[in-house]
C-alpha cells in the first residue's frame, strides 16, 4: 500500500499522545468483545456436540424435540432436563456469563434486584436480569448507535456544508437560513410526540436524531470550503478545466476532512450521551432492550441497590472518556503545528 | 572607528523530529558605530535567525541550541538576564520587521503604539510622537495619531514601525528585509529614509536583505551568507567589483539573460477589447449597498502576437492580477476577448473548458499553488485527465516524464509530494502542469517574486528556453522591472486599473513618456 509521508506523520503524532493511544487500544478491545456479546453472555451454549455433530445454538434455532424432548419450541438450555438430554449423546459449552440481556434468573435467593454474587457478578436488576450481561449488550448498542449516527450525519453534513461553501451566494444564503430555522426545532418535544403514537425502534430513533445532528458538522465544513475554494491550487485546477465535482472531491474536501475528523469523536460521544438520556427519560429504545440509560433510570428508582447505578455510571463514564481521549489524540494527529 | 557590536563564532542549531539543521555555523562579524552592514543571502541562509538571536527574540531550548558571543558594551547579549536585556531591547538596539501589515497591533491607534516604546511616560509624549512622525515623513501627523493601522498604507505602516524603532535613539537598528513587502517606488522612499535617519542620529544599521540592488546603494560593508556560513565579508565596493567567493559571484551574476527580439510580425493570438473588471459591493437581502462597485481594470485593450511576450508592470493594487484572472475567466469581466479570432468572452464555463488547454496560468506562490495532498504525478497529469480522457495511464505517465525532463526536473521524482521540493523546483512543477496540455498562451502572474535571486534567473532562463522551443506566447505580470526587461517584447505599465504606457520594450526603457513610468524606472536599482 502507498502510505503518504503525511499519513505516517499523523500516525506517529497519534501514537505520541500516550493517553489517547492507549484509550484507542482499550476501546477497540472492549468494542471487539461487545461485538461477540452473543458468545460471551448468553443463555445458549456456544456450541453443542450432539450425535457426533457440532451445532451453534446462537446462530440457529434448535427445537427441544431435536434433542429428544417434548416441545416443538426452541430448547431452553438452562433447563436441567435439556442439559441431561444433551449430556447423554454429547456435550455443550456454556458461555462465560450464562445470561443474555433478557434472561430472567428465576433461582434468585433474594428478591430482585439482587446484590452481586458468584452467579450474577454485578447482581441483577429489578426484573431479575443479569446486570453484567445487560451492560455488555448495552455498550454494544450504544456504540453502534453512536457510530451509525456519526457516520451518517457526517456524510450529510459534509455534503450540505460542501455545497454551500463551494458555491456560496444564494445557495449559501438560503441554506444558512434553513439551518437556522431547522436548528430551532425542539428535538426532545418531537421525540416525545412521536413516541406517543409509535414505539420508536433503533432505526426510527436513529432517523429522527439524524434529522438534527447533521448540522453540527455542516458549519465547520462550510467554512473550510469557503476558505479553500480560493486557494491557489484550487484556482490552478480550475484553470486546467477540472469540473466542479472533481474540484470539490479531490482538492477541497481533503482540507475539510481534517476539521471533520477532529470533530467526529466528539460527535460520537455526544450521540451516545443523547441516546442514554433519551433512554433514561423513557423516550428511547423499546422497553426490554439493553440500554445504559434504562439502567441509570433503574439505579435512580432503586437507590437501595447501588450496584445498578454504579455499574451503569462506571460503564458510561469509561466509554465517554475513552472516546474523548481518542478524540484528543486524533486532533493532535491532524495538527500540522504539533511537534513531538 | 569604534566597534559597536562584536559577534563571535555564532552557532545556531535547530532540532526537530530527529533532524538537526545547522542554521548558522561559526559566523563572526562586527558592526562599527554609525556604519551600515548588510547581510545578504538567499532564503534559508540564516540571515534572519542571526538578527533574531542578537535581539534575543529566540533563545536556547530543547529544540534550539545557540552558542557563541555577541558583545555589546562589554556585555554578552547571548547570556544576559531578561531584566538587563529589557533595557537594551528597543532602547539601545531596535528592530524593524519585514511585514508591516502584521507587525502593528490592529486594535491600538498610532499614538498608543508609539508612546508604548518610550522608556518614561511624560506629558510631552504627544508632541514627541508628532516630531517622530514628521521625522519619518508622515504627512498630517496630528491627525494620523488617532488613526488605526488599517487606515494606513503598507509604506506608511513601515514608516510607523521605523518611528517606533528610533523613538529611543538606539545605537543599532536591525532591519530585517524592511522593504520586501513593499512596492518599488515605496521601497526607494523607505530606504532613503533609513539612510537619512542613520546619518542624522549616527546609528548603526544592520540591514538584512536578499536584494543586491539595495545593498549596493546604502551599505558600507557586506557579509555574504550561504547555508549559515559567512563566505565573504568586505567593503561594499570591493564585494561588487572584485568578488572572491564563488557564491558571491553567483549572486552578483544572477542576472537573467535577455530575450532576443523577434523582428517579423506574426498573427495575433489574443486581442482584448475594452476589458473591465468590477468587484461588486454586495447588497444585503434587505438593504441596497450605496457604495459604488470597485473597478479594478478600466477599459483595457491590447493585442498580442504569437511568440511574443507582453510584460505587465505595476504596483500592488494596479489591477495586474485581475487582468490575468479575467483573461482565463477565473473572475467575471466585461468586454471582448478574442482568442485566435474567436470571441471567448461570452462562453459558458462548459464550452470554455476546451479552450482551457490552450490558455494556461502560472501563479505567484509555488507553495500555495500545488495541492499538498497529491503526488507530483497526480498534479502534473491532472489536466490530461480532463482534456485527453482516452489516454491510458501508461501514456500519461510517459508524457509526464517527458514534460518533467523539459522543465529540468528528474523524472524519477514522480511519486513525491510537493513539500519535498524547494521553491524553485515547485515553480518548475507548476510550469510542467501548465505545459503538459500544450498551451499556446501562458499567463504568468508574478511567477518569480516568491523565489530567490539565483533561482529567479534560472526560472527566467527556463521560460525563455521553453518559449523558443515551443513557440509559446507569454503574458508576464510582475513588479520587478529587471525580470520584465529580460523577458518582454512589449511592456504595459498599469496604475489603478488604467494603462499608463504601452510600448516596445526599448522605448519604455530609453524614452519613458509618463511621469509614473519615469518614477518607476528611477526607483528600481539595476
Amino acid at each position: 500500500m502507498n502510505v503518504s509521508p503525511l499519513t505516517i506523520r499523523r500516525l506517529r503524532n497519534f501514537r505520541a499522545n500516550k493517553r489517547g493511544y492507549y484509550s484507542a487500544l482499550i476501546f477497540s478491545v472492549l468494542f471487539l468483545i461487545s461485538i461477540f456479546a452473543e458468545f460471551i453472555a448468553n443463555d445458549k451454549p456456544i456450541f453443542v456436540v450432539f450425535d457426533g455433530q457440532i451445532h451453534f445454538p446462537v446462530l440457529e434455532k434448535i427445537p427441544e424435540t431435536f434433542y429428544g424432548g417434548e416441545f416443538e419450541t426452541e430448547a431452553d438450555y438452562k433447563d436441567p432436563y435439556v442439559i441431561d438430554l444433551i449430556d447423554k449423546k454429547g456435550f455443550s459449552l456454556m458461555p462465560l456469563i450464562e445470561y443474555s440481556y433478557d434472561t430472567i434468573n428465576y433461582d434468585l435467593k433474594v428478591p430482585s434486584p439482587s446484590p452481586p454474587s458468584f452467579e450474577n457478578l454485578l447482581g441483577t436488576d429489578d426484573q431479575g436480569r443479569d446486570v453484567l450481561a445487560r451492560l455488555i449488550y448495552g455498550f454494544r448498542i450504544s456504540v453502534f448507535f453512536g457510530l451509525t449516527l456519526t457516520i451518517l450525519s457526517s456524510i450529510i453534513g459534509i455534503f450540505a456544508g460542501g455545497i454551500q461553501g463551494f458555491y456560496g451566494g444564494k445557495i449559501d444564503l438560503f441554506g444558512q437560513r434553513f439551518i437556522e430555522i431547522w436548528s430551532g426545532l425542539p428535538v426532545l418535544y418531537l421525540l416525545i410526540i412521536i413516541s406517543s403514537f409509535i414505539e420508536p425502534s433503533f432505526w426510527i430513533l436513529l432517523f429522527i436524531m439524524l434529522l438534527f445532528s447533521w448540522m453540527s458538522l455542516e458549519g465547520v465544513v462550510r467554512a473550510e470550503f469557503l476558505r479553500a475554494r480560493n486557494f491557489e491550487y484550487v484556482k490552478a485546477a480550475k484553470a486546467l478545466g477540472v469540473n466542479n465535482t472533481k474540484l470539490m472531491f479531490k482538492h477541497v474536501l481533503p482540507n475539510a476532512m481534517v476539521a471533520t475528523l477532529t470533530l467526529m469523536p466528539f460527535i460520537l460521544s455526544g450521540s451516545i450521551a443523547t441516546l442514554t438520556s433519551l433512554d433514561f427519560l423513557g423516550f428511547g429504545l423499546p422497553p426490554g432492550s439493553p440500554s445504559l440509560g434504562e439502567m441509570v433510570a433503574q439505579g435512580k428508582a432503586n437507590l437501595q441497590a447501588p450496584w445498578l447505578g454504579l455499574s451503569a455510571f462506571i460503564t458510561l463514564s469509561l466509554q465517554l472518556s475513552l472516546l474523548v481521549f481518542v478524540g484528543e489524540a486524533v486532533r493532535d494527529a491532524f495538527d500540522p503545528r504539533k511537534v513531538i | 572607528m569604534k566597534t559597536l557590536l562584536d559577534v563571535k563564532n555564532l552557532n545556531i542549531t535547530f532540532k526537530f523530529n530527529e533532524q538537526t539543521v545547522e542554521a548558522v555555523r561559526g559566523s563572526s562579524f562586527i558592526i562599527n558605530k554609525g556604519e551600515c552592514l548588510a547581510i545578504v543571502g538567499e532564503s534559508g541562509s540564516g540571515k534572519s535567525v542571526t538578527a533574531l538571536t542578537i535581539m534575543r527574540l529566540i533563545r536556547s531550548n530543547s529544540q534550539l541550541k545557540i552558542s557563541g558571543k555577541a558583545i555589546y558594551e562589554n556585555k554578552n547579549l547571548l547570556n544576559l538576564d531578561e531584566s538587563t536585556l529589557q533595557n537594551i531591547r528597543g532602547k539601545k538596539i531596535s528592530m524593524i520587521f519585514q511585514e508591516p501589515m502584521t507587525s502593528l497591533n490592529p486594535l491600538h491607534n498610532i499614538e498608543k503604539q508609539i508612546t508604548e516604546c518610550f522608556s518614561k511616560r511624560q506629558s510631552s509624549d504627544k508632541s514627541k510622537c508628532i516630531n517622530l512622525l514628521k521625522e519619518v515623513g508622515i504627512e498630517n501627523p496630528e491627525i494620523r495619531l488617532s488613526h488605526y493601522p488599517h487606515q494606513l498604507s503598507g509604506g506608511q505602516r513601515q514608516r510607523i514601525m521605523i518611528a517606533m524603532a528610533i523613538a529611543n535613539n538606539p545605537d543599532l537598528l536591525i532591519a530585517d528585509e524592511p522593504t520586501t513587502a513593499l512596492d518599488v517606488t515605496i521601497q526607494k522612499q523607505i530606504l532613503d529614509l533609513l539612510d537619512r535617519l542613520r546619518k542624522k542620529y549616527k546609528m548603526s544599521l544592520l540591514l538584512i536583505t536578499h536584494d543586491l540592488g539595495i545593498v549596493k546603494k546604502i551599505a558600507d560593508r557586506v557579509c555574504v551568507m550561504e547555508k549559515g556560513i559567512i563566505v565573504e565579508q568586505n567593503k561594499t565596493s570591493k564585494v561588487f567589483n572584485h568578488p572572491v567567493h564563488n557564491y558571491t559571484k553567483k549572486l552578483i551574476n544572477a542576472e537573467p539573460r535577455e530575450k532576443k527580439i523577434i523582428k517579423k510580425k506574426k498573427e495575433t493570438i489574443l486581442s482584448v477589447n475594452n476589458l473591465n473588471v468590477f468587484y461588486k459591493n454586495k447588497s444585503s437581502f434587505f438593504f441596497k449597498n450605496k457604495n459604488q462597485d470597485f473597478q479594478a481594470v478600466k477599459n483595457l485593450s491590447f493585442e498580442i502576437a504569437k511568440g511574443e511576450t507582453l510584460g505587465i508592470v505595476g504596483e500592488s493594487g494596479s489591477g495586474k492580477s485581475s487582468v490575468a484572472q479575467a483573461l482565463i475567466k477565473l473572475i467575471s469581466s466585461e468586454g471582448d476577448l478574442f482568442f485566435k479570432k474567436k470571441n471567448i468572452s461570452q462562453l459558458e464555463e462548459r464550452s470554455f473548458r476546451s479552450y482551457r488547454k490552450d490558455i494556461q496560468i502560472i501563479f505567484q506562490d509555488p507553495f500555495a499553488s500545488l495541492s499538498p495532498r497529491l503526488t507530483i504525478q497526480d498534479i502534473i497529469s491532472e489536466g490530461l485527465e480532463v482534456h485527453y480522457k482516452d489516454k491510458t495511464k501508461k501514456e500519461m505517465i510517459d508524457l509526464t516524464k517527458e514534460i518533467m525532463h523539459d522543465v529540468g526536473l528528474d523524472p524519477s521524482m514522480l511519486s513525491r509530494y510537493p513539500h519535498e521540493f524547494s521553491g524553485g523546483q515547485r515553480q518548475r512543477i507548476a510550469i510542467a502542469r501548465a505545459l503538459i496540455l500544450g498551451p499556446e498562451l501562458i499567463i504568468l502572474d508574478e511567477p518569480t517574486s516568491a523565489l530567490d535571486m539565483t533561482v529567479q534567473a534560472q526560472i527566467v532562463d527556463l521560460l525563455l528556453k521553453l518559449q523558443e522551443k515551443k513557440e509559446l506566447t507569454y503574458i508576464f505580470i510582475s513588479h520587478d522591472l529587471k525580470i520584465i526587461r529580460a523577458l518582454s517584447d512589449k511592456i504595459m505599465v498599469m496604475k489603478s486599473g488604467n494603462i499608463v504606457e504601452f510600448e516596445e520594450k526599448k522605448k519604455i526603457f530609453s524614452k519613458p513618456q509618463s511621469d509614473y513610468t519615469k518614477s518607476l524606472l528611477s526607483s528600481a536599482y539595476f
